[in-house]
């Protein structure tokens, strides 16, 4: 095999692999996703980020 | 004739449809101006990582950096790809974190604030016209000849409209969301390409039998400076609006760096594997599996088409149609927020109220979509276009961005201001001179300005004009300073 075909599924296998594990932690932190509950809004946004880390506790994390 | 089997029209069909239907689902939750267009700034790494990839590689990086593949080999991803990466690098660890530590919502919203509302209206004009969807919205029409054999309004029409129904509804959420479907999709459709590519090749044996010494050689024929030159437009990374637009909806700046740091990572394999294919599809010409007549930028799409079975070449154009999508979307977000919050907001309505900027930004989004519509139509030079459009954000906005996150003693009216306005005037002047005054090559597919200096030929290209129009936005923010010296510094 040579350097170039190495390097080819090397890279293959790191687009299937990364993106499938990329989205599978969107999934995980998804409920991140939704909005406030109505009459929740106005607060600042990184507050909100914190009162929403809670039930999965790595939410809070940066990956 | 379209190439697409009953099962594949299925799989584009409901991936169109459910791309949708998100966008109805988030329209009913939509709160107000920061949760529509920032999220509610909650967005981690890798959130961030999906929605960066897809955001920021459309069918010009799949079908551009596969032209050039096959036609120059792998200098497509050691020659224009790779620079991009040191540009993403500085961003991560230089830009991201600084950005976040301010409170701002849009890039124009830096300026307004570090050097007030003349700069501020200067760079939202420069991102408004950044952020047309006119590449994504030609890329359709492009697309849908090649691949459906429907006429370019209606693809435009079909696919763009489907993006613009779910930016519209669901602003931002729904753009991520989609976004992070879609990068998984373009990902591993690209990846499920390679070995059906090399198969029908006969693999790398073939491709080194086939393709000349120079489609592996890093710096392929290309002269330094040509690559230098393009390597420079990487420099719009850094002004990148809708880039902007993510570090602001992100948690924290540590999620941003991290996003990028893995999206480096997933960049470059993604560049590489797009490459191979261009390299693949010029392997199949010369053996004569492919017609020799193939327009090379629509290389990496017609050998698909000759390749992958039903089924999997729906999956194919759903996955093309994601990594457009996810372009178009973003950027319609973005135009439409300069729109409301960036140029309405300042001038007519400051106490506007939070359903108001969200309807007009959704008036900005619509009108983006439709300027990007009837450019996409009336315009055929679409390289040239991003050129300058590129050249615009770089020029108007690169230098008193980088200087007021960097200096704050420097964050002075009529230096931002001149700056912007500057290296904007200087950029469109020079834009028009070349286009006007010299003629568009066919080999290079850009304007040339051929001028004879003291009996020697000098060849200036549409994409030198920022290496005039940034000096001059160099220049402009020092006199700018200078006038301004007894002025209080602005302070955020």
């Amino acid at each position: 095999m040579s350097g170039w075909e190495f390097f080819t599924w090397f890279n293959v296998g790191v687009l299937s692999l990364g993106s499938v594990i990329v989205f599978l932690l969107f999934l995980r932190q998804r409920r991140d996703l939704l909005p406030p509950p109505p009459g929740a809004e106005g607060g600042d946004g990184e507050a909100d980020a914190g009162d929403r880390t809670g039930p999965l506790g790595e939410r809070g994390s940066d990956l | 004739m379209t190439p697409l089997a009953p099962i594949d029209w299925a799989i584009v069909s409901a991936y169109l449809l459910g791309m949708v239907a998100l966008g109805i689902v988030f329209a009913r939750r939509a709160g107000g101006f920061d949760d529509f267009f920032l999220a509610g700034r909650v967005l981690t790494a890798p959130i961030l990582v999906a929605t960066l990839i897809s955001s920021y590689y459309g069918i010009d990086v799949l079908f551009g950096s596969s032209q050039l593949a096959f036609e120059e080999g792998v200098v497509a991803w050691f020659g224009y790809a790779r620079p991009a990466y040191f540009f993403f690098l500085v961003a991560a660890f230089l830009v991201a974190r600084r950005v976040r530590e301010y409170d701002f919502r849009s890039l124009p919203d830096i300026l307004d604030r570090f050097y007030g509302r003349g700069t501020g209206t200067t760079g939202a004009i420069a991102s408004f016209l950044y952020s047309l969807p006119t590449l994504s919205l030609y890329g359709f029409g492009v697309l849908g000849t090649v691949l459906l054999d429907w006429p370019p309004a209606l693809s435009m029409l079909v696919f763009g409209g489907a993006a613009l129904v779910y930016t519209l509804t669901g602003g931002f959420r729904a753009v991520v969301v989609t976004d992070s479907i879609q990068f998984v999709v373009m990902c591993l459709v690209l990846a499920l390409a390679v070995p059906y590519a090399l198969d029908l090749i006969g693999g790398f044996d073939a491709m080194f039998e086939a393709l000349e010494p120079h489609y592996f050689d890093s710096l392929g024929g290309l002269s330094m400076w040509l690559i230098a030159v393009y390597a420079a437009t990487n420099f719009v990374i850094l002004v990148e609006p809708a880039f902007y637009q993510r570090i602001f909806a992100a948690r924290s700046g540590v999620s941003v760096r991290n996003a990028l740091l893995v999206g480096i990572v997933l960049w470059g394999a993604y560049d590489w594997v797009v490459t191979i294919l261009g390299m693949a599809a010029r392997t199949a010409v010369a053996q004569g599996a492919l017609g020799s007549d193939v327009a090379a930028d629509h290389a990496l799409a017609t050998i698909m088409i000759d390749v992958l079975p039903a089924g999997a070449l729906g999956f194919f154009v759903a996955g093309i149609l994601a990594t457009e999508m996810s372009t178009l979307d973003s950027y319609c977000l973005v135009a439409g927020g300069n729109v409301s919050y960036d140029l309405y907001r300042p001038h007519f309505r400051p106490d506007a109220s939070d359903e108001e900027l969200v309807r007009f930004t959704r008036v900005g989004i619509l009108f983006s979509w439709v300027v990007g519509f009837a450019v996409a139509l009336s315009f055929q030079q679409m390289l040239g276009l991003w050129v300058f459009m590129s050249s615009i954000m770089i020029s108007a906005v690169l230098i008193p961005v980088m200087f007021g996150l960097y200096v704050p003693r420097w964050r002075r009216p009529r230096a931002g201001f001149l700056s912007s306005t500057t290296g904007l005037a200087a950029v469109v002047l020079a834009n028009a001179t070349i286009v006007l005054a010299g003629s568009y090559s066919e080999e290079q597919e850009t304007f040339i300005l051929a001028l004879d200096v003291l009996g020697r030929p000098l060849e200036i290209w549409q994409e030198h004009s920022m290496l005039l129009s940034v000096p001059c936005s160099l220049i402009a923010f020092f006199v700018g300073l200078a006038l301004d010296r007894d002025a209080p510094e602005i302070r955020t």
